[in-house]
């Protein structure tokens, strides 16, 4: 699998929110969007995710160009900063609902259906859990929920919009290791949206940083920290030019 | 409790008892002052009765559309940006603030016989006004802001991110209102459906303005009530009173009876 | 973004489909079955429960035919503005004349209406006379009982209600007929029974709530048919009428609405109709419910029931309704100035 971002660009309401972004993700691979707020990193993963129409470029999967193709036709799983839980949904229907709203003829059965949510259940760690509701979760708790919801899909992709915005820090901590592991297990790509330049490095084999709708550079952390392509780069990282 | 807690509770309980007990107390004993014999023959009357259906049929009616429409109006003015959406926010709320009988003329002219929508369908052999059309039309006038007053708010602060959610999941639109979208707003539209429910049934001034008063035919409860009251029918008047009485207690039970079957449904964060 | 197609949806469209089933003219009707509607003031709803039955059997018994007459009973102003605006009435029997003459001005009714029936296409009568506590305890016998200081009086105001109104112009011809003519003594005549005024309502049906359930006045005046079923509804002997000698013709003018009659080939059992109404039987049937008739026989049977009474009209002492209105009753008029007193 690999997912290529083409000169997206998208504008609102006159401003220009992204302007000619290209990225690609290789199979299995973790990368973060990273840059300061408003700079257009939640833009650009609603339209990876299908949830906003660009004005221009191209999304393409293993060369399937998925630019038109409606959110739900992608099968791309999100965690939202929210989590979006189904709030009168206990864990295990929130879990399942990808699933019960597949077409009939695709449409695991029951008891596959719950199979599936145990074993989800197991791999976030909350195997008690599945008749709780999203209220009487942790924090923590809730965000792993929507994980194994994004997960339930057999997800194509999987996108992260500051998922751990919401914890303190050290639940902060271990989530991270958890959800890189998580998504080394399922060996699914994922693009994670973060202001916090350690969550990128914790997480992600490649980082772009973006900076007022455009990406100012695209590499892995130990190349951007080492070269910095840009001053904006070098000081959002905070790595002083001139000393090196 | 301090004293002036106590004068408060007082002033609330006294002004209960003033504007609510006082007047179902003297329905109640008015109709049946005459024994329960009188007030049962005061209700099975063929007009009475026929006031009594017209009154239910029309609740009936209206009570879907204005559902749908409420939840249509509510999701597209919470959901989307769209030219005209503030307009739309005001005009929905025009029939709050116009007086039922002004309404109801409104209708006349321009539905009436001789009115501009109204004469080329006369011509058809359609009526649309003193009839059941007319009550229905003018019923759903006054009461098409109570569903999107309920629910607008509630889908204003919940649900945006868990509609997105479930649209990545693969739900098709039937699907999200049905799983997420309605389970969310759903006790905010029981709660506008009933006051819109209770005031169809209780409306006067607008129905009373295009209704024809024809007896047995386009008499509502509230138009029946009056007209009995008028003939010194007192008894008559009173037991058709305690039918539209019974309706509303019949509404908000109702009301109170969905909120214990489905506590899940509102609050719940 | 969403489709959204509700269930209820479905539900909403099928009670549509189901109240236009009911709404919608049914076919032609069969010739033999013809429905025509009668609309009425707001109360004479006893009246003609009694009249329709009488009509239906006649004109089964003439013409073979089954005939449902309908009946639509509101204030007759309302009522005229109603069928302007398309309620489909085949004749009309209203309580006021003017409310008459605003369908002949918009060619619904025929101008010459007057002429179409007898006395003045007016079947039946009444005027405006007093109702008092049982046993007259403070012995009023006329208008000048009802100018006296320990004298309330009850009756709708003549701003707002029709009823008021003839009772003011009734009152003003009595002073105009005592004072020979004098404008200026008629109107402080009619100031002083302003000022004995307890309650001023808006409608009759106030007025009368006023009198008999809250107690408050020593007169009610509304019109004679009025008062006797006022009497009859409540306690034998707790009122008693008065008439007085000298009142307003009231008159309850009816005619075919022939606009909307032409239209649905009524008009021949619409005059019918009103015909009865001036037939002995009808004429009988009046006179039950205190209205005065004018078919000799029934006036003798019912002598008794009707005290004399001598009767002017509004066209011979103010010059019609549009001028009495005018003079008396429009802002700034003669009620007006009175009022201010
Ligand atoms: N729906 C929208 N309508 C108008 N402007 C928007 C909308 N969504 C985002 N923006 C604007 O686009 C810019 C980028 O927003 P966003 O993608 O949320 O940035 P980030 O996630 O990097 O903080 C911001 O200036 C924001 O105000
Ligand atoms: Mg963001």
């Amino acid at each position: 699998m690999s997912f290529v971002v083409q000169d997206i660009a998208k504008t609102f309401g006159g401003q220009k929110v992204l302007e000619s972004v290209s990225l690609s993700v290789e199979k299995g691979e973790f990368v973060a969007l990273l840059g300061p707020s408003g700079s257009g990193k939640t833009t650009l993963l609603n339209i990876i995710a299908g949830l906003t129409q660009p004005d221009g470029g191209r999304l393409e999967i293993d060369g399937e160009d998925i630019t038109r193709l409606p959110s739900g036709a992608r099968r791309f799983g999100m965690v939202f900063q929210s989590y979006a839980l189904f709030r009168h949904m206990t864990v295990a229907d929130n879990i399942a609902f990808g699933l019960r709203v597949l077409p009939r003829a695709q449409r695991p059965g029951r008891a596959a259906r719950a199979e599936k949510v145990k074993a989800l259940l197991e791999l976030v760690e909350m195997p008690e859990l599945g008749n709780r509701y999203p209220a009487q979760l942790s924090g923590g708790q809730r965000q792993r929920v929507a994980m194994a919801r994004a997960l339930a899909i057999d997800p194509r992709l999987l996108l992260l919009d500051e998922p751990f915005s919401a914890l303190d820090a050290k639940v902060r901590q271990s989530l991270r290791s958890s959800v890189r592991s998580l998504q080394k297990k399922v060996g699914v790509s994922a693009i994670l949206v973060t202001h916090d330049q350690a969550e990128a490095w914790a997480l992600a084999d490649r980082v772009a940083v973006m900076n007022r709708g455009r990406i100012e550079q695209f590499d892995t952390p130990e190349m951007l920290r080492g070269a910095p392509a840009t001053s904006f780069v070098a000081d959002f990282l905070g790595i002083d030019m001139l000393e090196r | 409790m301090s004293l002036r807690q106590r004068l408060l509770i007082g002033l609330a309980v006294l002004f209960a008892l003033i504007a609510i007990v006082a007047p179902v107390a003297a329905i109640l004993t008015r109709a049946f002052g005459d024994g329960l014999g009188a007030w049962w023959s005061a209700i099975v009357e063929p007009e009475t009765l026929h006031a009594i259906w017209l009154t239910v049929l029309t609740a009936l009616i209206v009570l879907p559309i204005n559902i749908v429409f409420g939840i249509a109006a509510a999701w597209a003015i919470a959901r989307f940006r769209f030219p005209g959406r503030r307009a739309l926010l005001i005009l929905i709320e025009i029939p709050f603030a116009v007086s039922p009988v002004i309404a109801g003329l409104c209708f006349l002219l321009i539905y009436g016989a001789y009115g501009p929508v109204g004469a080329p369908l006369m011509n058809e052999g359609i009526q649309l006004m003193f009839n059941l059309t007319g009550i229905v039309l003018v019923s759903l006038f006054v009461t098409c802001p109570f569903v999107m007053r309920e629910v607008l708010p509630v889908l204003q602060v919940t649900g945006e991110d868990e509609e997105k959610a479930a649209l990545t999941l693969g739900a098709n639109g039937w699907q999200i209102f049905r799983h997420v979208t309605l389970p969310n707003i759903l006790w905010a539209l029981v709660h506008g459906a009933i006051l819109a429910t209770a005031r169809a049934m209780g409306e006067f001034g607008a129905v009373s303005v295009v209704s024809g008063a024809v007896r047995g035919q386009t008499m509502t409860l509230p138009l029946q009530v009056e007209l009995l009251y008028n003939d010194y029918n007192t008894t008559g008047a009173f037991a058709a009173a305690t039918v539209l009485t019974a309706l509303a207690l019949v509404t908000l039970m109702l009301r109170s009876a969905i909120a214990a079957v489905h506590p899940e449904a509102g609050g719940r964060t | 973004m969403f489709r959204m197609v509700p269930r209820p949806a479905r539900l909403s469209a099928a009670l549509a489909v189901a109240a236009f089933a009911v709404t919608a003219p049914v076919a032609p009707a069969r010739a033999d079955q013809v429905e025509i509607l009668n609309v009425s003031y707001d109360i004479a709803r006893e009246l003609y429960a009694q009249i329709n039955p009488a009509f239906i059997e006649q004109w089964d018994a003439e013409t073979g035919n089954e005939l449902t007459v309908n009946q639509s009973h509101a204030g007759s102003s309302k009522q005229a503005r109603a069928i302007l605006q398309g309620l489909q009435a085949d004749l009309v029997t209203f309580n006021q004349v003017t409310d008459v003459q605003v369908l002949a001005d918009a060619g619904f009714v025929s101008e010459n209406w007057r002429e179409e029936f007898p006395n003045d296409a007016s079947p039946y009568y009444s005027l405006p006379a007093f109702m008092v506590r049982g046993g007259n305890p403070k012995g009023i016998k006329d208008w000048d009982d009802l100018i006296r200081d320990d004298v309330q009086i009850v009756f709708p105001n003549p701003k707002t209600s029709g009823n008021g109104r003839y009772t003011y112009l009734a009152a003003y011809a009595y002073a105009l007929k005592q004072s020979g003519g004098d404008d200026a003594a008629a109107q402080a005549f009619v100031d002083k029974l302003l000022a004995n005024v307890a309650v001023f309502d808006t409608g009759g049906r106030g007025a009368t709530t006023t009198f008999v359930e809250r107690g408050i006045g020593d007169v009610l005046i509304t019109f004679e048919a009025e008062v006797e079923n006022i009497r009859k509804a409540e306690a034998e002997g707790a009122y008693d009428r008065v008439v007085p000698s000298l009142s307003v013709l009231a008159e309850f003018p009816v005619a075919v609405v022939d606009r909307v009659a032409q239209k649905r080939g009524t008009e021949e059992v619409a005059k019918t109709y009103l015909d009865f109404l001036y037939s002995r039987q009808g004429q009988e049937i009046l006179a039950s419910f205190n209205n005065r008739v004018h078919d000799p026989e029934v006036v003798a049977a019912h002598a008794a029931d009707f005290p004399d009474v001598e009767l002017v009209k509004v066209e011979d002492v103010f010059g019609g309704w549009d001028q009495a209105m005018d003079t008396h009753f429009a802002s700034g008029g003669v009620l007006d100035v009175l009022l201010a007193n």
